[in-house]
């Protein structure tokens, strides 16, 4: 243990040198304390994997001790999240050095050492168990967070990140009040003193429990607590979208999960309405990202999609463990964490694409794209089989935790009970809406960034297509994934079965792994058709020969790329239907009727989030209250003295009170 | 095995027969039954063309909509005859690669950077997202009454001469029939015959496909019919009979489905395009009807 105490010490020197250094060694020494810190941690992991017991570590290096011990604890649960953003940090370090252009300024600088600093925070709040510490850790990670998404410094930017460190101190201050109410009645700073539901009285419990999901809620992304995220996400650099998607919101989920497996009582309630709210998140998430011009927009709120899908499965695992079905809860958790643990890869990946699409064509408007497949062949690519895993089809990974959702659902439907029935009803037909609606958001997506003619002037420079080792590592890891289902599931079940002492039976789970084999085997059959058809395909083109003309026109010949369907127009088919939930401004018509000679014209077309709008209200109506303050700034200095007296006067006052 | 025979022969007919009921309930001789093969088997020998604007897309999207049908055959069992690949809520996997071939299907049509194809494309996700929900909960009612949750054994167990089962079955058989004209965009929702692209929507998807490419679509079409006749015939099949029975009932729902899509389509006027959504909408209300049936046979509701 004393070895890996030096180790976190030197790690953390390292980060400190980042200050001091610049180019190459600044690259060499965020590389060097990024990977060892990964492989120390990992190594604790599989260490953790190996032994059947969790392994608790107790490290001299914590300074914030005062509130008990510093042991840290990792178990096979903790596991998975560590080495999954370690991962993923990892390969966002090393994609953002293609990213970044200046190696020089001091907003680099500070940039890589918030970017190490969020590493090590997001280990520390997945392995302590001291609410003191977590909190602390926590901070780290949003203040680390905030200098990241500030990045480049631009006011818009520097709003942006205010707007996100407020709402995220909202959220922290949900987490500490929740805290200190569970110190005030079991007295203990371990978080897991949770699960003694007997020292709190009832109500007091469920507000413990509530407080700490709306917390944990907020920094997920569940609606109506998503409003920060889709402006987070779009305005940091893309590295950093990719590396807060794909790891710093399923802190939220890590957060939720951790309360939620040890709570006690008042599950059918908690559960009903988590899969109520997942439900609202899922549908309204996506159907948010199907009306977005944005292409960052468009990935942030698939992203809260996908939160609700996990929800859907912890409130299915919290259902199940009311009716004390083990397979419910088993299957509905594993659900949980493998779409966890795809969402993060893929989604990460996905920006790390995006960086390369916005590093290409400088815009994240998808109407101005176009044609990019010609250009940037690999990304383009890369960005299509994304799009497929994203969208939860097979026979990538995206589809494994919507099957099991899906399987859970279905395998219960027909018990005795009315109530679980409806809501496994709900569920499914949800799930069913939030799939149709992410196919056609990412067909749109892809459809008019990559294909078809270049909508707009934007100049392209095909640079970013050269060196794309961080996206292919991340890539190889996805169809890893995708071809070793049964592996995967066997894995994860397992240590959800321990996590919760679960026991379920042998015939059970070896009917699921093979239910994966099958779908592999299908894997392997539809990629053998595909292969057959097409190279008969190929036959019969060579013999029939084959011409290239220009697209049909219907008779019009001088088409040109401005008459393309963009993405606006094919998202306004779905307009009608959602208009209840979307709100749709148009701006800047000013047609004049007398014009005999119209000039140019332009049209906006632009999409809000009512949880936008409502804070919007918020902050206007607070700033009307502040300024009315302003009267006692008058700038004179016998004013400010009488104020003070005032003040004195009303302290000695309340002192006699 | 015997099942996916069937249907691909079958899937030479259907078309033809579709043709041939409307061209007789509108005073025409029409043209023979094999007519729509002949035509697939002319495309196959003609020439590609290739928009300027397409790229690998093009090249690939038809072949992997074709196989994504033709894998979606696996899974179809044949009265008490198993399917070729079964598992527990193996028709999520029907249902999702069927999707996969429609991914890149849209992709295809976004392809050719036509000013038509895109709401082609538009319009046909929205439908197909808008009818998911009806199947997805027609299947629940089914597994809920049987007891099961995957084709294979939901089919071997549906007992169509039992007396309380005639009503989910009648709302089965409309709802797979409604099914398969949206999915196949037929009237009301589309008019394959109308070439006003404007109001089409799968045919102005593949308007810059063309030979080998074409024959593979309109096949893959001709084959999802027949696909969603053998689920109705699944459920039409009585329990314990032997191969023949299967057989001949098979054949026999299969051409009276395609006579029954003739009729429709002969007597139907074609749907606004803005109402589309409602249509589609109301028919995932009538499988929730089935899902009530069931939870009253279940005795739920009581």
């Amino acid at each position: 243990m004393f070895i890996s105490g030096l180790i976190f010490k030197i790690v953390i020197i390292l980060s400190l040198l980042t200050f001091f250094l610049k180019d190459k060694k600044l690259k060499a020494i965020t590389l060097t304390s990024s990977i060892l810190f990964t492989a120390i941690t990992t190594f604790f992991c599989f260490n953790a994997f190996a032994n059947s017991e969790a392994v608790s570590l107790k490290l001299d290096l914590l300074l914030w001790t005062w509130s008990g011990d510093s042991y840290i604890v990792i178990d096979k649960f903790n596991s998975i999240f560590i080495i999954l953003y370690n991962v993923i940090s990892l390969i966002g370090i090393l994609y953002s050095f293609k990213y970044i252009e200046n190696f020089d300024s001091v907003s680099t600088k500070i940039h890589y050492f918030a970017l190490l600093w969020l590493q090590y925070s997001l280990f520390f709040i997945v392995v302590t168990d001291n609410f003191v510490n977590f909190l602390t850790a926590w901070e780290i990670m949003t203040i680390t967070s905030f200098f990241l998404i500030i990045y480049d410094l631009k006011p818009q930017t520097i709003k942006v990140g205010i707007n996100y460190l407020i709402q995220m101190h909202v959220c922290f201050f949900l987490l500490l009040f929740g805290f200190s109410l569970m110190l005030k009645y079991t007295g203990s700073y371990q978080i897991s003193s949770l699960a003694n539901a007997d020292m709190f009285s009832n109500h007091a419990y469920l507000a413990t429990i509530s407080l700490l999901l709306l917390g944990f809620g907020f920094k997920a992304g569940f609606i109506p607590f998503h409003a920060w995220l889709p402006k987070a996400y779009t305005t940091a650099p893309s590295h950093i979208s990719g590396i807060m998607s794909g790891v710093m919101v399923k802190m939220g989920i890590f957060g939720l999960l951790k309360v939620l497996l040890i709570t006690q009582s008042n599950l059918l309630l908690l559960g009903s309405v988590i899969i109520i709210i997942s439900i609202i998140t899922g549908i309204y998430g996506i159907l948010q990202a199907t009306f977005q011009n944005d292409i960052k927009k468009l990935l942030a709120y698939s992203s809260i999609e996908n939160i609700g899908i996990i929800g859907i499965g912890i409130g299915l695992f919290l259902i199940g463990k009311v009716y004390n079905n083990v397979y419910m809860q088993s299957i509905a958790l594993t659900a949980v964490i493998i779409h966890i643990i795809t969402h993060s890869l893929v989604k990460s990946f996905l920006f790390f694409i995006t960086g390369n699409i916005y590093k290409t064509t400088h815009t994240k408007n998808i109407n101005l794209m176009g044609g990019l497949i010609k250009k940037i062949p690999a990304t383009s690519t890369m960005f299509i089989t994304g799009m497929i895993a994203l969208a939860g089809l097979p026979p990538l990974c995206g589809f494994f935790s919507k099957f099991l959702i899906f399987y859970t659902s279905y395998s219960n439907i027909f018990n005795d009970n009315f109530y679980k029935t409806i809501i496994l009803l709900c569920v499914i037909i949800a799930l069913g809406i939030i799939s149709g609606l992410s196919v056609f958001a990412f067909t749109k997506a892809s459809g008019i960034m990559l294909l078809g003619n270049k909508r707009s002037n934007v100049e392209y420079n095909s640079k970013m297509d050269n060196n794309i080792y961080a996206e292919v590592i991340l890539l190889s890891i996805i169809l890893i994934i995708s071809l070793l289902p049964a592996v995967l599931f066997n894995f994860i079940f397992n240590i959800v079965c321990s996590v919760n002492n679960i026991f379920v039976e042998k015939i059970y789970y070896q009917n699921l792994q093979e239910i994966f084999i099958k779908i592999n085997i299908i894997t392997v059959i539809f990629a053998a058709i595909v292969t057959i058809i097409y190279l008969i395909r190929k036959r019969f083109i060579n013999r029939n020969g084959f011409e290239k003309q220009a697209t049909w026109g219907c008779g019009y010949t001088a088409i040109n790329e401005k008459m393309q369907y963009t993405s606006t127009s094919m998202s306004d088919n779905l307009f009608d239907l959602a208009k209840p939930l979307i709100k749709k401004n148009v701006t800047n018509i000013n047609f004049k009727d007398k014009e005999v000679f119209p000039k140019n014209k332009r049209l906006d077309y632009k999409t809000e989030d009512y949880a936008d709008m409502f804070i919007n209200k918020l902050i206007y109506f607070g700033e009307l209250i502040i300024k009315k303050f302003a009267v006692t700034q008058t700038g004179k200095i016998q004013h400010y003295v009488l104020y003070a007296f005032i003040f004195l006067i009303i302290v000695f006052i309340i002192s006699f009170l | 095995m015997i099942g996916i025979i069937l249907i691909i022969i079958l899937t030479f007919f259907f078309p033809g027969i579709i043709n041939r009921t409307k061209s007789i309930l509108s005073g025409r001789k029409g043209p023979v039954i094999l007519q729509p093969m002949y035509d697939i088997r002319l495309l196959l020998n003609k020439k590609s063309i290739f928009s300027n604007t397409s790229s690998i897309i093009t090249q690939v999207g038809p072949t992997i909509y074709f196989a994504s049908i033709v894998t979606s055959l696996l899974f179809l069992p044949f009265g008490s005859y198993s399917s070729v690949i079964n598992f527990d809520n193996d028709f999520i996997y029907f249902i999702y690669i069927l999707a996969f071939g429609k991914f890149f299907m849209v992709l295809t049509a976004l392809d050719a950077g036509s000013s038509f194809q895109g709401m082609g494309a538009s319009r046909e996700v929205m439908y197909s997202m808008l009818i998911e929900p009806a199947i997805l909960i027609l299947i629940g009612a089914l597994s809920m009454i049987t007891g099961y949750t995957s084709f294979d054994e939901i089919f071997k167990f549906m007992d169509f001469t039992n007396n309380s089962y005639y009503l989910v079955t009648i709302i089965c058989c409309y709802i797979l029939v409604k099914f398969a004209m949206v999915e196949n965009s037929r009237l009301p929702i589309d008019d394959p015959k109308t070439h006003l692209e404007l109001t089409m929507v799968h045919e102005v998807m593949i308007l810059d496909i063309s030979g080998f490419d074409l024959a593979l679509i309109h096949f893959a079409n001709a084959l999802k019919f027949t696909i969603f006749g053998s689920l109705i015939a699944n459920c039409l099949f009585p329990p314990n009979s032997n191969i023949l029975v299967l057989t001949l009932i098979f054949i026999v729902t299969q051409i009276s489905f395609a006579v029954i899509i003739g009729f429709l389509e002969s007597f139907n006027p074609r749907n606004k395009v803005v109402k589309n959504p409602q249509y589609l909408l109301t028919i995932s209300a009538i499988s929730l009807l089935a899902f009530v049936i069931a939870l009253i046979l279940t005795n739920k509701i009581t």
